[in-house]
């Protein structure tokens, strides 16, 4: 399996996603988008459809959970919830993030 | 069950790329809302959505290996997880995949035969449109008349069915025995080969090609003896002709045909008939040459009530014809055959019986294969016997991975508590049940390869080996699969489902001296030991009661000396011999044996003794009234003279017979005691008068003599009525071969060669068509019991071997967790013999409880061996009594060990015991 150019921002992807469904609960992709865009504006835009991939990747790793509901709209939608595994590997990936920011602004911040 | 998943996902592909594409769908559908309620218009928001959305076939794609991928990628973490347990468990993994291969592979091998037997297709072109006229079960030739469904046709009612027959693209016709022929190639020294004389149809029927040279056609057939040809099989030319193109034109001199070789079948063909692979094929017109002195091919219909029933009829369907049409066809095209091949001068009543006989048409998918239903009944108790083995392996390995789990305990509930879902966990076990499964399957097929050779040697005749291909096909292979994958599933399931059922918090808490997962899981693993011992009962009785049968059948009393005991069957009719020249042949022959150093006595009868040929006529008797209904047959024998005081029967009554009774004399005979009992009950028979009906014809002899009942045909069963005529005098002809029963005074195979040099002096074209020991011949009929007491003793041995491994690992598993238990109990005051009676007394509970249900299990299922058994019932309460002192012997000494280590424990160690 090659790998996408898009991976680079996986990490970050993850986090983004794992975060959104710790904080809302379950939520459909589009749901997720919605929400991280709201917050974030758009600053943090990313092509919607790449969201997909990750969603169903850390269902196979068993992050989150998917299940079928019905949506807003009354259609049949896959809403996403987040498992202990997923809190856990949330955990991790804020604890390595900060770390990463905060040794990337030491280096902006030294003159 | 990673890669089970896995396949499922790729079955359901279609459904689950509809599913993403509903997903992805979905978003953009709401996308386009909502940037329509912003004020976008319908098209323009459509476009935008689509944008932000980026490539949709690239994401799908993308979003789909993710599906696929990660479950390849835990599949590969499951199984190295599963090997690193099971590495790290040598002694673990050996057990399990032992008992597991020894379960598989002796299902394999049992089912290959199986397989070979009665499932696989003949190597011929459509098989599924070839039907059987004839019984496949049956072979041999029979002379006489026949009622209710016909066995075997004769070759005029193959003629005729042939050319009238508008459902069928062709009918072709073997002879149903398998010839051992003697024969002379290029002028070469005499040999022997088996060979098969078949219609000039056959090839064409079957649909069998020549692999070099040409096959038999319609073509050929002008008169008797027109075709000279032979077909050899692949097989024969490689092996006696090296495989050379020369064989094409080879002469084979085979009694009174001088046949040339014109082709070699295709590689793979071994004739119409399972088990028996012919070296040789002649053509049907040879019939008269191949076989002097008995003309099969031009018996006179019309004029008598006596048939030569010898061939087995093969048709094609038509396409678009099913067997239904066929038979109802057949049925009425028999009857006219039927109704033109009796004579019209009959009684009516004579020839209403004689018209009752039909043919019935089977599919002729699987060939012939005599005796198949008896050897496919064997097969079924040995797989069942094999099934249940395997069981007891399966309740073995579940209880190790039960015990094992109780070890892995906190290792499961860390996984737990950091997160793991207990899907993934179960997944895991299971991926390891069916590592363990798929390694004994695989260990299973190789010990099967060599198992079913083995027992196919077994299984075979001594004197006609069965030639089965017991290659593993799809089917061998798919059982296999599927029978691990069951036995996988079957112990790995439970326990699976039980090691994921940790609690957490009691999981991290637990120091070991708790005992509080002891209750459930201990129930399961004690009733899985109680199903062994029940399992194990079974198979301990079934062997016993087989074995029990093999020695009755051994110790019958045949009511003769059967040691140093030769039968040596003669045919007359090749050598050229007529009716009237036969009995003198006979007694020259026997004054020769008679004469030779080493030899006691020489008799001779046209049935012999265990022979395998037996002859049955009605009778009327003087003085007996017969009711409707009644069964008048009885079975009899031409013998020579000084017969019962040759082989040694006693004679009760008068006279046995002598050199005196010939052709022109009184004619007389001997009955037996049965036949006394059954139709002279109380009278004396001497000098009344028994009265051969059979056709209508009326025989009448005096009786001279009773002679005692005798074992001379079957082991089981009663002996039947009998009489006996002096071969000189016959009935229905002269006997056209005779058994000489040769005693001799030293080892009887010692002295066959000068006897059957003796017998070739008297002339050199006297066949000699089999010459064995009665012992032996004996001894053949037991060779099934034999076989299924001996497999099944090994089974049943081996499931001794398990259940006693089972109760021992759980006995101690139980008494290592007690331990601190029983060192309490020591401290407050137990001795070493409570302890040992506590711990006996549990086991005594498991074994009263399998041996209960064993029991049980044992008389709901020998009754269905009944048939098989002889001398004893299928509940025989010392049979099964023995196997349950058996069993409690072992289970006792199993649990002796675990008992005896538990009354050791040292209080002091015990509380300390952590």
């Amino acid at each position: 399996m090659g790998k996408h150019p898009n991976d680079r921002l996986q990490g970050t992807l993850d986090l983004l996603i794992l975060k959104s469904l710790a904080s809302r609960g379950s939520m459909h992709g589009y749901g997720i988008t919605v929400h991280i865009q709201s917050i974030a504006g758009d600053a943090l835009r990313v092509e919607e459809g790449s969201l997909y991939p990750a969603l169903h990747r850390m269902a196979q790793e068993g992050w989150i959970r998917a299940k079928w509901g019905s949506s807003e709209n009354n259609r049949r939608a896959r809403f996403y919830s987040i498992t202990p595994g997923g809190l856990k590997q949330l955990a991790a990936e804020e604890k390595r993030w900060s770390e990463l920011t905060a040794a990337v602004t030491r280096v902006l911040q030294f003159t | 069950m990673a890669w089970l998943s896995k396949l499922w996902n790729t079955f359901r592909m279609t459904r689950l790329q509809s599913e993403l594409d509903e997903e992805l769908r979905h978003h953009l559908e709401l996308r386009t809302r909502d940037l329509q309620k912003s004020g976008m218009p319908g098209t323009a928001a459509r476009t935008e959505a689509a944008s932000r959305f980026g490539n949709f076939t690239f994401e799908r794609e993308r979003t789909r290996e993710m599906d696929i991928a990660t479950s390849l990628e835990t599949i590969g973490k499951d199984l190295r997880y599963a090997l690193r347990q099971l590495v790290r468990n040598p002694v673990f993994a050996a057990v399990a995949v032992l008992s597991l291969a020894l379960g598989i592979g002796a299902n394999t091998a049992l089912f290959s035969i199986f397989n070979a037997v009665l499932l696989r297709s003949l190597p011929v072109r459509n098989p599924d449109e070839l039907v059987i006229l004839t019984n496949p079960d049956a072979s041999g030739a029979g002379i006489g008349s026949s009622s209710g469904e016909r066995a075997l046709l004769t070759y005029a009612e193959y003629e005729q069915l042939r050319d009238r027959s508008a459902t069928m693209a062709g009918l072709c016709a073997s002879d149903s025995s398998l010839n051992h022929w003697t024969l002379r190639i290029a002028g070469g020294s005499q040999e022997e080969a088996t060979g098969r004389l078949v219609s000039e149809s056959y090839f064409s029927v079957l649909g069998v090609e020549p692999f070099i040279g040409r096959v038999f056609t319609q073509a050929d057939v002008a008169s008797v003896g027109s075709d000279p040809y032979a077909v050899i099989s692949y097989d024969y030319w490689q092996r006696r002709f090296g495989g050379k193109a020369n064989v094409l034109g080879m002469p084979i001199r085979l009694y009174s045909a001088a046949l040339t070789v014109i082709g070699v079948a295709a590689p793979g063909f071994h004739g119409e008939t399972v088990g028996e692979n012919p070296d040789i094929w002649a053509p049907m017109m040879m019939e008269p040459l191949v076989k002097p002195g008995r003309d099969w091919i031009h018996e006179d219909l019309s004029k008598s009530i006596d048939k030569v029933m010898w061939l087995h009829v093969f048709g094609r369907l038509k396409p678009g014809m099913t067997v239904m049409k066929a038979q109802a066809e057949m049925t009425i095209l028999f009857k006219n055959i039927l109704e033109e091949g009796y004579p019209r001068t009959l009684s009516a009543d004579d020839r209403k019986e004689l018209l009752d006989q039909r043919i019935k048409i089977r599919s002729a998918r699987t060939g012939a294969f005599g005796k198949r239903n008896e050897f496919s009944q064997q097969l079924l108790v040995l797989l069942v016997v094999a099934g249940l083995v395997l069981l007891i392996a399966c309740a073995n390995v579940a209880n190790l991975l039960l015990a094992r789990a109780t070890a892995r305990y906190k290792e499961v509930g860390i996984r737990l508590s950091l997160g793991a879902a207990r899907g993934r966990l179960l997944r895991q076990f299971i991926t390891e049940s069916l590592l363990l499964a798929g390694l004994g399957g695989v260990t299973g097929i190789v010990l099967a390869l060599v198992a079913a050779r083995e027992l196919l040697l077994l299984l075979s005749e001594t004197e006609q080996p069965l030639q089965l291909s017991t290659a593993f096909d799809w089917r061998v292979l798919l059982f296999t699969f599927s029978m691990t994958l069951l036995t996988g599933i079957l112990f790995g399931l439970a326990p699976a489902f039980r090691n994921t059922r940790v609690d957490v918090s009691q999981s991290l808490k637990e120091s070991g001296r708790s005992v509080t997962d002891t209750g459930t899981r201990m129930t399961v693993a004690k009733c899985l030991v109680a199903a062994q011992v029940a399992l194990s009962l079974l198979l301990v009785a079934g062997a016993g009661l087989f074995l029990r049968t093999l020695w009755n059948l051994e110790s019958v009393a045949v009511g003769y000396a059967k040691e140093n005991l030769l039968a040596i069957r003669v045919d007359a009719v090749t050598a050229g011999y007529k009716d009237a020249q036969r009995p003198t042949l006979y007694n020259e022959v026997a004054d020769r044996l008679r004469a030779l150093p080493g030899v006691r006595s020489v008799a001779y009868s046209e049935n012999g003794l265990f022979g395998g040929t037996e002859s049955a006529d009605p009778v009327d008797v003087e003085g007996y009234i017969h009711k409707n209904k009644d069964n008048m047959n009885a079975r009899f024998d031409q013998i020579g003279p000084g017969y019962f005081s040759a082989i040694g029967v006693p004679l009760l009554l008068g006279r046995e017979i002598n050199v005196r009774d010939t052709a022109g004399a009184l004619r007389v005979c001997v009955i037996n005691e049965a036949f006394a009992k059954r139709f002279f009950a109380g009278r004396n028979p001497i000098g009344k008068h028994v009265v051969d009906t059979y056709g209508g014809s009326r025989l009448t002899m005096e009786v001279v003599g009773v002679a005692k009942d005798v074992k001379d045909h079957r082991l089981r069963g009663d002996v039947p009525p009998r009489f006996y005529v002096p071969v000189a005098q016959g009935d229905g002809g002269i006997a056209p071969n005779v058994y000489f029963e040769v005693r001799t005074t030293g080892d009887a195979n010692r002295a066959l060669n000068s006897l059957r040099r003796s017998i070739l002096q008297v002339n050199a074209n006297l066949q000699i068509l089999m010459s064995r020991t009665v012992d032996s011949l004996i001894d053949s009929q037991n060779r099934l019991p034999r076989l299924i007491a001996q497999l099944c003793s090994i089974f049943g041995a081996i499931a001794l071997v398990l259940a006693a491994t089972g109760l021992y690992g759980v006995l101690s598993y139980s008494i290592a967790r007690r331990t601190n238990e029983i060192g309490i109990r020591m401290a407050l005051g137990a001795d070493k013999a409570n302890v040992i009676g506590m711990v006996l007394r549990e086991t005594g509970i498991m074994i009263f409880l399998g041996m209960t249900a064993g029991v049980g299990a044992t008389f709901g299922l020998t009754r269905l061996i009944a048939n098989r058994l002889y001398g004893l019932s299928a509940m025989d309460p010392l049979t099964i009594g023995a196997a349950l002192g058996i069993l409690g012997v072992v289970a006792l000494a199993a649990s002796y060990i675990p008992a005896l280590r538990a009354a050791r424990v040292s209080p002091v160690a015990a509380l300390r015991h952590e």
